[in-house]
């Protein structure tokens, strides 16, 4: 892209951030009555919502039972106007299908399954907008979603992609970022024990390279566990005030 | 930890706290009874930490402990014939019909009691010791005779001696944690030794699964999250949907993890005939429920895996009539004595444990309750639509704001509302005013 | 649809309370519950309306593009529909399970903006016959409280309210025809809505109809008839719905209580859509995060 350079001579990239900055995160629990748990997350101009039913019966098939561990269903879909360009298909193509199989290989990692055996967890993510990060945001929303709904897990799931732009290693990489051809790297962690669940890395990247551009993005996620930790923390405080007066 | 952490001392009706002045009590009693070693009948009563209107029963039972020796036999003989595996719920019934039963004394055998004392001693001494392990606050007492008093020395000393260091903890700590946070403490007495609900253990520190609240009793620690699916509990009343009708059961969707089962032979039959179910009654079972009822159920049992068995041996349960029913998080809902409210305002609310409310115009004869057989067609009375409109609406805002709900608050929410059109209470700003309302007079006149 | 069951004993209940004009909730036959519009939500779009009703909640994003005209209206342009019941709502919706109510969503809402009157297409036209704006309204439904329709119409005249398009200069160079797109972000141009309609669904509980059905007065009824209705009172598309049948005196009621709530719901969406525009750009926008 002529003109525009993804890290300028300053050290600030195209939307004015450092290159260890992340965007602006806002984010909500608890956003619609009908489901167990849900909750509305925006990074930057990413906005994902995600919803969780659940544990509940298995509908359907009774084939799929797992007698000693919870079922976990996820469902990725992006609305049709959530791209710049207007997508035909909001689900069932190739991306969705493939993003559906990441989340369900996280959450399986994340919950403790054999506490609700027989049952189903339906995990489902909408995006709204999307402006690069939209694994990530869908993660740390269904995180949320699952915190929601009371449903009991080791950690968060924090999750962060970072690249590696001339010679800087960026985190929280947008969309003009993302499309521009460079290294990707994108990492789900359970923040306290450091471990990572997801990593997932596009195009090349010098191995040399490799260790910063990892560290960047477990620091990113650990910077996105403390911004989820205080959003949850004053949910609980707003929600149990009303129910401590008896 | 930089949590804000609140203590306590008042007495809430919930888990723990109830149990500990009660424990107060009975450890005051228990202490008497030893020292006068001469008294011939030692009297030992089960506690369990979920019901609190048994806390009514015992100063009853303090009186009629006689009768609860005869009644016991009555009891035990009776049932043991369909439900034997079920000894733990005896006790629970016991108590739940002893004060209508206490009278039946003259019909028992005495023969009975003799073999089923020594399999219920050996069944209860262990008991104890697994409840002590997995449930705080329970207090297993056993009534025997003299003749007995040997085997039952060591479980006494051992009981005494426990309830001196429970009672102790008068307080309950209050904590709001998210997960992965350690459950540790530096002016803490004890080391968490047990885990409750909620929490896990990893590299032999505790750590929260879930964002709420915690509550600590000794060496048991539990998180309970702000909205859950029903957990059932043996006792609680539920409100349940039919979803399908199968084998000499009906399966009722109760808002749990999974769905609930409602058997044949825990219904009560048309008439109130108590006898073994036919196939003729497995045939007919669409005719009393189908796929889409409603009904009210006392949780039976809850299987290993979590799933609960439901029963409506009682006139007061069964088949619902015409009125509605409105969803909430189990959460919000208490746990009280009933959960059958006839409002002076002329409707009956029951409000199901897990979550599930229900509305009705109260019934003209209340004494004659008929478990639902007879289901009345008749259009309602557009007043008491009104009033029934009104506390849905009520209640709905209740549950928005996320308030308790038990009869004085949604009484309270119903006053309030009185000056604005049924309609209106829905809107936001209504609804704020009224729930500020009702809450100011909560905290005003301290109810619980 | 997502189906609830009820009992028979509720169902009673329900309908003799419609007969009454005393519903569930208190309101009466031709009272719409609490109503929440905000727009210009999803930045990406060229409009966009978020709706809640009660417990239905719907997001419209609109979406314009250049493209081709149909051949056979080559001076007009063009409008398509898309809805895309989302998992969110309700479990069964998972995968394709929300299609079948997708399809006629998106069938009412074409059948109800296809009259010429609503919208003035002709202004959509950039080349005549060659290239014109094609206007996606890409409905999401979020959760699902009865009425859904209704819900979607409104926000579909809501968002199509806030979209706005970048003015073209065509200009004629020798056969060739050049397009530039303004590059101001405010030169825009707006879409006329006063003249769109809004859908009515009238579902009939027993002898008398109700407007605004919840989902439990939902699962009670038989029959629903759905009426596109202007702000003039012009019944742009009409469609009866359901297993149930209508005799010709009800439809006849029904029709007219559909144009009466009709004109009264156009023009009290269409005072708060021109206030809030009067407001300007908000400071901050809140959305889901309220």
């Amino acid at each position: 892209m002529a003109g525009l350079e993804l890290l300028s001579e300053q050290g600030f990239r195209i939307d004015g951030r450092k290159p260890s900055e992340l965007r602006r995160i806002r984010c909500k629990l608890g956003v619609f009555n009908q489901a167990d748990g849900s909750a509305y997350i925006e990074q930057g101009n990413t906005k994902v919502l995600a919803a969780v039913y659940g544990p509940h019966e298995i509908r359907g098939s009774r084939s799929k039972i797992l007698h000693d561990r919870v079922l976990v269903n996820c469902q990725y879909s992006m609305a049709t106007f959530s791209t710049g360009e207007r997508k035909r298909r909001p689900r069932g193509d190739r991306k969705s299908k493939e993003m559906t199989m990441h989340l369900q290989q996280t959450f399986n990692a994340a919950i403790l399954t054999n506490l609700h055996p027989r049952s189903q967890i339906d995990i489902f993510v909408e995006v709204l907008q999307s402006d690069g990060g939209n694994y990530c945001a869908s993660v740390n929303a269904a995180t949320l979603a699952l915190i929601d709904a009371g449903i009991p897990m080791k950690d968060y799931v924090c999750a962060c992609a970072a690249s590696y732009v001339s010679d800087t290693p960026i985190v929280d990489i947008n969309y003009l970022e993302e499309s521009s051809g460079g290294a990707e790297l994108i990492v789900a962690t359970l923040p306290k024990s450091e471990q990572i669940v997801f990593l997932e890395q596009n195009s090349r990247l010098h191995e040399d390279n490799l260790g910063p551009v990892l560290d960047l993005a477990v620091k990113g996620c650990k910077d996105i566990h403390a911004v989820l930790d205080q959003a949850v923390k004053d949910h609980v405080a707003e929600a149990t005030a009303g129910s401590s007066i008896e | 930890m930089g949590l804000a952490v609140t203590y306590v001392t008042k007495n809430i009706h919930g888990m723990g706290i109830y149990w500990s002045c009660n424990a107060a009590t009975a450890t005051a009693t228990t202490t008497t009874t030893t020292t006068t070693t001469t008294t011939t009948t030692r009297y030992y009563y089960h506690h369990h930490h979920h019901h609190h209107h048994h806390h009514v029963y015992y100063y009853y039972f303090y009186y009629y402990c006689h009768y609860y020796y005869y009644f016991y036999h009555y009891y035990y003989y009776y049932y043991y014939y369909h439900y034997y595996y079920y000894y733990y719920y005896y006790y629970y019934y016991f108590y739940y019909y002893f004060y209508y039963y206490y009278y039946y004394f003259c019909y028992y055998y005495y023969y009975y009691y003799y073999y089923y004392y020594y399999y219920y001693n050996y069944y209860y001494y262990y008991y104890y010791y697994y409840y002590y392990y997995y449930y705080y606050y329970y207090y297993y007492y056993y009534y025997y005779t003299t003749t007995t008093t040997t085997t039952i020395h060591t479980t006494i000393q051992t009981l005494e001696h426990l309830s001196e260091t429970r009672s102790g903890l008068m307080m309950k700590k209050i904590l709001k944690v998210t997960p992965q946070t350690p459950e540790t403490d530096k002016d803490d007495l004890f080391t968490f030794e047990y885990e409750g609900h909620g929490t896990f253990m990893e590299d032999g520190k505790h750590f929260a699964s879930v964002a709420g609240v915690v509550e600590r009793v000794n060496k048991l620690i539990c998180v309970t999250p702000i909205k859950t699916r029903y957990n059932g509990e043996v006792g609680d009343i539920v409100v349940g949907r039919i979803l399908e009708v199968g084998m000499k059961r009906w399966k009722v969707d109760t808002h749990s993890k999974l769905d609930s089962v409602l058997m044949l032979s825990s219904v009560n039959l048309p008439g109130g005939e108590l006898r073994r179910r036919s196939e003729e009654d497995e045939k007919l079972m669409r005719h009393y429920l189908k796929e889409g009822d409603l009904i009210s159920a006392e949780v039976q049992s809850v299987f290993s895996d979590g799933s609960l068995s439901l029963h409506t041996r009682s006139l007061k349960y069964g088949k619902l009539g015409q009125g509605t029913l409105y969803q909430v998080s189990p959460s919000l809902i208490k746990r009280r004595k009933t959960h059958f409210h006839n409002l002076p305002c002329g409707a009956t609310v029951i409000l199901g444990n897990n979550g599930y409310v229900w509305i009705c115009p109260t019934e003209g004869d209340v004494t004659e309750q008929s478990g639902g057989y007879e289901q009345n067609f008749e259009p309602v009375v557009r007043a008491d639509r009104e009033v029934i409109a009104r506390l849905g609406n009520c209640l709905l805002a209740l549950a928005d704001h996320k308030m308790m709900l038990f009869d004085t608050s949604i009484l309270y929410t119903y006053e309030a509302s009185q000056k604005f059109p049924v309609k209106d209470i829905m809107k936001p700003e209504v609804m704020t005013e009224i729930i500020d309302l009702a809450r100011q007079r909560l905290e005003r006149e301290g109810a619980t | 649809m997502a189906e609830i069951h009820l009992s028979d004993a509720e169902k009673t209940f329900i309908i003799h309370g419609v007969q009454d004009n005393l519903r569930e909730d208190g309101r009466g036959c031709e009272d719409y519950r609490h109503l929440e519009i905000e727009t210009g939500l999803v930045s990406n779009t060229s409009g966009s309306a978020k709706i809640r009703l009660a417990n239905t909640e719907i997001l419209v994003g609109v979406k314009a593009e250049l493209g081709e005209p149909y051949p056979e209206k080559p001076d007009k342009g063009r409008l398509e529909f898309f809805v895309d019941c989302s998992a969110n709502a309700t479990p069964e919706f998972e995968g394709r399970g929300g299609e079948e109510l997708a399809t006629e969503l998106s069938s009412m809402l074409a059948r109800a903006y296809q009259c010429p009157s609503c919208l003035d297409l002709r202004k959509l036209s950039v080349v005549e016959g060659k290239q014109c704006w094609i206007i996606y309204v890409d409905v999401l439904v979020l959760e699902y409280g009865g009425n859904l329709f209704d819900a979607a119409s409104i926000a579909v005249k809501a968002a199509l309210f806030n979209t706005s398009i970048p003015t073209l200069t065509v200009s004629h160079d020798e056969g060739h025809v050049e397009i530039d797109l303004s590059d101001d972000p405010y030169d825009v141009q707006r879409i006329e809505v006063t003249a769109a309609p809004c859908i009515v669904t009238l579902s009939k509980l027993g002898h008398s109809h109700v407007v605004d059905a919840s989902s439990k007065e939902e699962a009670c009824c038989l029959a629903r008839l759905m009426l596109g209705v202007t702000e003039k009172g012009t019944v742009t598309a009409m469609k009866k719905e359901g297993s149930g049948s209508l005799d010709t005196s009800s439809v006849e009621d029904m029709l007219q209580t559909g144009r009466r709530v009709g004109q009264a719901l156009n023009k009290s969406l269409m005072e708060v859509l021109m206030s809030d525009d009067k407001v300007g750009k908000k400071q901050h926008l809140t959305g889901f995060l309220r």
